[in-house]
């Protein structure tokens, strides 16, 4: 007998031992897990913020569209946080605030006020003006780190009256039990037997916290007790408002593609795309509606269910006296409010977001990217991605309708470079947001005509007397190529004009005369310093690099065109601003670093030849101008392939390529198939006159039509760059005066001043 | 190539034929066995021989042609008046240097640029800022940058080419050190006194 005793207490000690020590180890683990809650959050992507101040270039409804992606609701009075009002001709905003790397914007009151297209003034409450505000930005996406997708939030971020309308519905008792409810089991319990199956949970919020976090599979029993135990743990450990705050970040309230959506601050930022402090009444018992069933009370899918379960919620919360009739019944008439697409507009900027990840693996190591709320602003300008969004549209349906392209496999890669920073604004990788391959970055092809301007710059880098009027032959001229074959060049219509402009070789895209010009100066040396601009000519030296033959993506073409049309200056390309820690710590940034990749005296003349180009050249389209573009360059390869544009107003240069994956022939142009996508991509955005600004070397003179340097009455001349000995001429001295007397002197005098 | 034919004029004096106009950029004159120039003119040869078959002269008459375009806005000058949030930031960037925060200023400094970025003075202050933070090369990039668009402020471009020379002078250049304290000269008094 005693025998039997000693080895029932000895089973029953090894067990207390065994349950203790899981405990322990539960216990550990639940705590570790717990806690690592608060961090485990990927990296947010921002686009760049708003800048607002007198003579902003922003029209109101520019602003308004800004306030839209914001999610800022317009109220008729008093807007607070996240609302806005108009009143006459000013937007009185309610900002949100953002904590910037480089100092904290504090929300607000504002009145932004207008003029035509432009911000007048900007005064805080009281009347007092303002220099400057910055909207928050806008949060593009976010990297997945070990819980990817969420935005934590902390009791205090609820707004007043929320936990106790959650706890309403989901757990009256939450306060006072011990992490399980026993009136809760029993009365599922009941209601399990009467329908012959386990089908009511009874959970409390600790219950369904723990289910979330540390179980899945079936609805069992086992499962039920476990659950359960570890409910008890968690309530034994942690203080009431710790396991809250989890349960209001951890819950799942939805599933969008592989986008799980879990917790309120995610949740609010998903369905109504504001933060949750800012949600009213009925869009707050929508969200805790949707605790019962995710996906069959999914709001955008099942509206009326969503309704008729938000309304129990609101009813709910009357009964229980968290909210007033008053309020109850106001907020059981209002609609749903929920937008079809995820009101935040993570996922809709994948070009641009491709870009973002390129440079940050540069840097980072995956793991460093998932610590802890990295926060990584970028140059991406929404107002201009949409233009480039409608620029694709208008791509897409120009080629369909002129029967180019009948199966609808057109691509394109195109995007949007902030001249003077070198800050990319915006991607487009293809002709919808699906597909993989990056085209603006990845697709290599022929740049064709796209190559003439390094031809031009290259040539007056070598002779500096060349100018707009530089006469060149235009005809036939025969090369023999790498391979002793004899290569001779056509242009593109054609026909040939004996002698042309060097302007009209740009603005006009000849080709027979860029080869007259390059084999002039040298062809050599002119493959070599294009070469040196970054344009690949590669080992064989092909003498058809100066008409484009060159393979290249829309990314390099716009790193080398900046350098044409920014004085000859480059900066690295750039999406990234900054990165910075949860800390400000500034973990990134990129000063401002330019140099010199062509003389400034070259990339202001033929700068100058691309803006005859937008005016009369091949920028247009049918006699149609497009104002947005004021200095450009179209490009096409043989049978139509690609086609090629690069155009610029007086702060951004947008380049596009359209084509198709596979190179098949397609009789595309640049000026009919990419030119829309970039001229439609400056449409939101306001034109900035180009720089009438020339280097040291350079002033302005007057060329006539033949071509020759003359005075500023003479018949037919305009103003164009020349070299600073060469201008000046009386207003009398013109190009016939000057032929007629056949004076020798006279021209020698012309071209080298005298 | 219209220099060359010129300079064989001058060369020839009076022997030299008048020329009625500048010259055309013509590659049939050219055709060097490195340029791989075999023909000009409408006869096709296989063989890379040069030769020269038309009259030098013949073409070079022909005038064209489609009138000159005009370029709008390279009339206007440029109006010069920093918008108050400009001022705001380069006074920002001006405390936050001389309490040492080097990055604080090129922040507020790169927040001006975008705002306006053809203002020298955002370029004179961050070429400036480039030169205390010893990164010379930038300074030099930066101050030249910015006298491209300091237009007819001769006091600005005498400032950044102050600069430039100051940097040259840390990057051992000395010629192009002088170079730039001459250009500074050129625009105006020394003021090297106004950078820190």
């Amino acid at each position: 007998m005693n025998y039997w005793i000693r080895l029932a207490l000895k089973i029953f000690l090894t067990l207390l031992v065994l349950v203790g020590m899981v405990t322990v180890y539960l216990n550990a683990d639940l705590t570790r897990q717990f806690e690592s809650l608060s961090w485990a959050v990927g990296a947010k992507i921002y686009a760049r913020p708003l800048e607002l101040y007198k003579n902003a270039p922003f029209s109101r409804s520019q602003v308004l569209y800004e306030l839209d992606l914001l999610n800022y609701q317009r109220v008729n009075i008093d807007p607070s946080r996240g609302q806005y009002q108009l009143s006459g001709k000013s937007i009185i905003i309610g900002t949100r605030g953002h904590q910037y790397p480089d100092g904290k914007e504090l929300p607000r009151r504002v009145s932004v006020l207008f003029s035509k297209e432009k911000v007048t003034e900007i005064q805080v409450d009281k009347g007092a003006k303002l220099d400057l505000i910055r909207l928050e930005p806008l949060m593009v996406a976010k990297l997945s780190g070990v819980y990817p997708d969420r935005e934590i939030i902390s009791l205090n971020d609820l707004p007043d009256n929320f936990i106790a309308l959650l706890l309403a519905v989901e757990d009256r008792q939450f306060y006072t039990h011990n992490g399980v409810s026993v009136k809760g089991i029993l009365r599922a319990l009941v209601s399990n037997i009467m329908v012959g199956r386990f089908a009511q949970g009874g959970s409390t919020v600790t219950q369904q916290l723990v289910k979330n976090l540390y179980l899945s599979g079936e609805r069992t029993l086992v499962r039920k007790i476990v659950e359960a135990g570890h409910a008890i743990l968690l309530d034994l450990s942690f203080s009431k408002s710790k396991i809250l705050e989890a349960y209001v970040n951890e819950v799942f309230l939805g599933q969008w593609g592989s986008r799980a959506i879990h917790g309120f601050g995610t949740a609010s930022i998903f369905y109504f795309g504001r933060p949750i402090r800012e949600l009213n009444e009925a869009e707050q018992a929508l969200l805790i509606g949707l605790i019962k069933g995710p996906s069959a009370l999914n709001p955008r899918r099942y509206p009326g269910l969503a309704i008729k379960r938000r309304n129990l919620v609101l009813r709910l919360g009357f009964e229980q006296g968290v909210l007033s009739e008053s309020t109850m019944l106001k907020a059981v008439r209002l609609p749903l409010n929920i937008p079809q697409m995820p009101a935040d507009r993570v996922g809709r900027f994948p070009g641009y977001l491709d870009l973002v990840q390129r440079e940050l693996t540069k840097e980072y190591k995956g793991q460093q990217l998932n610590q802890a709320g990295l926060r990584i602003y970028t140059a991406l300008d929404p107002q201009v991605h949409r233009g480039l969004l409608e620029g694709r549209e208008a791509m897409i349906d120009s080629l369909a309708s002129r029967g180019l392209d009948p199966l609808g496999q057109a691509q394109l890669g195109a995007l949007v470079v902030d001249l003077p920073t070198g800050e990319i604004q915006s991607v487009i990788a293809a002709r919808d947001d699906k597909s993989g391959f990056n085209r603006a970055l990845d697709a290599r092809r022929q740049i064709g005509s796209l190559a003439k301007p390094f031809v031009v710059a290259a040539a007056i880098e070598k002779d500096s007397q060349l100018n707009a009027g530089t006469l060149v032959r235009d005809e036939a001229i025969f090369i023999e190529d790498e391979l002793g074959r004899v290569w001779s060049p056509k242009n593109y219509d054609e026909g040939e004009e004996g002698v042309v402009r060097l302007e009209s070789l740009i603005a006009n895209s000849i080709n027979q005369a860029t080869v007259h010009l390059a084999v002039s100066i040298g062809l050599s040396s002119i493959l070599d310093r294009m070469a040196e601009y970054g344009i690949p000519i590669g080992p064989t030296r092909p003498a058809a690099s100066v008409l484009g033959v060159s393979e290249m993506s829309p990314y390099q073409v716009a790193s080398r065109y900046q350098a044409v049309l920014n004085q000859g200056f480059v900066t690295s390309l750039k999406a990234v601003r900054m990165v910075v820690d949860e800390r400000d710590v500034i973990l990134t940034r990129r000063p401002f670093a330019p140099s010199r990749l062509m003389s400034g005296a070259a990339a202001a003349k033929v700068d100058h030849m691309m803006r005859v180009g937008a005016k009369t050249g091949t920028g247009r389209v049918f006699g149609q101008a497009y104002p947005q573009i004021l200095a450009s360059k179209t490009g096409t390869t043989d049978d139509g392939r690609d086609a090629w544009f690069a155009g610029a107003d007086g702060r951004r240069l947008g380049v596009a390529w359209v084509g198709f994956d596979d190179n098949r022939k397609a009789g595309l142009t640049g000026s009919l198939a990419a030119l829309p996508v970039i001229s439609r991509a400056f449409f939101h955005v306001q034109r900035e006159d180009r720089s009438a600004e020339l280097p040291n070397e350079l002033r302005y003179g007057w060329i006539d039509p033949s071509g020759q340097l003359v005075g500023p009455d003479c018949p037919g001349a305009q103003k164009r760059p020349v070299s600073s000995e060469n201008a000046g001429l009386a207003a009398t001295q013109c190009g016939e005066a000057i032929r007629e007397s056949s004076d020798k002197e006279g021209w020698l005098k012309l071209w080298f001043g005298g | 190539m219209r220099f060359a034919a010129a300079l064989v004029c001058m060369a020839t004096l009076i022997g030299c034929t008048p020329i009625a106009k500048p010259p055309v950029l013509d590659a049939s004159w050219r055709a060097s066995a490195d340029d791989r120039v075999i023909k000009s003119g409408k006869i096709k040869t296989k063989k890379s021989q040069v030769s020269i078959q038309r009259d030098r002269t013949e073409k070079n008459l022909v005038v064209p042609i489609e009138p000159m375009a005009k370029i709008e806005a390279i009339d206007q000058p440029k109006e010069y008046k920093i918008s108050p949030a400009v001022l705001s930031l380069l006074d920002q960037a001006d405390q936050l240097q001389n309490a040492g925060d080097l990055i604080g200023a090129s922040s507020r400094l790169q927040r001006a640029q975008r705002i306006a970025p053809t203002e020298p003075e955002i370029y004179f202050q961050l070429s400036n800022l480039r030169l205390a933070q010893g990164a010379l090369g930038d300074a030099v990039n930066v101050a030249t940058q910015g006298v491209g668009f300091a237009g007819t402020d001769s006091a600005m471009k005498r400032d950044l080419y102050t600069v430039i020379a100051r940097a040259q002078d840390g990057l051992g250049d000395s010629v192009s050190a002088t170079e730039a304290r001459r250009l500074s000269r050129s625009f105006g008094s020394q003021s090297e006194a106004k950078l820190n």
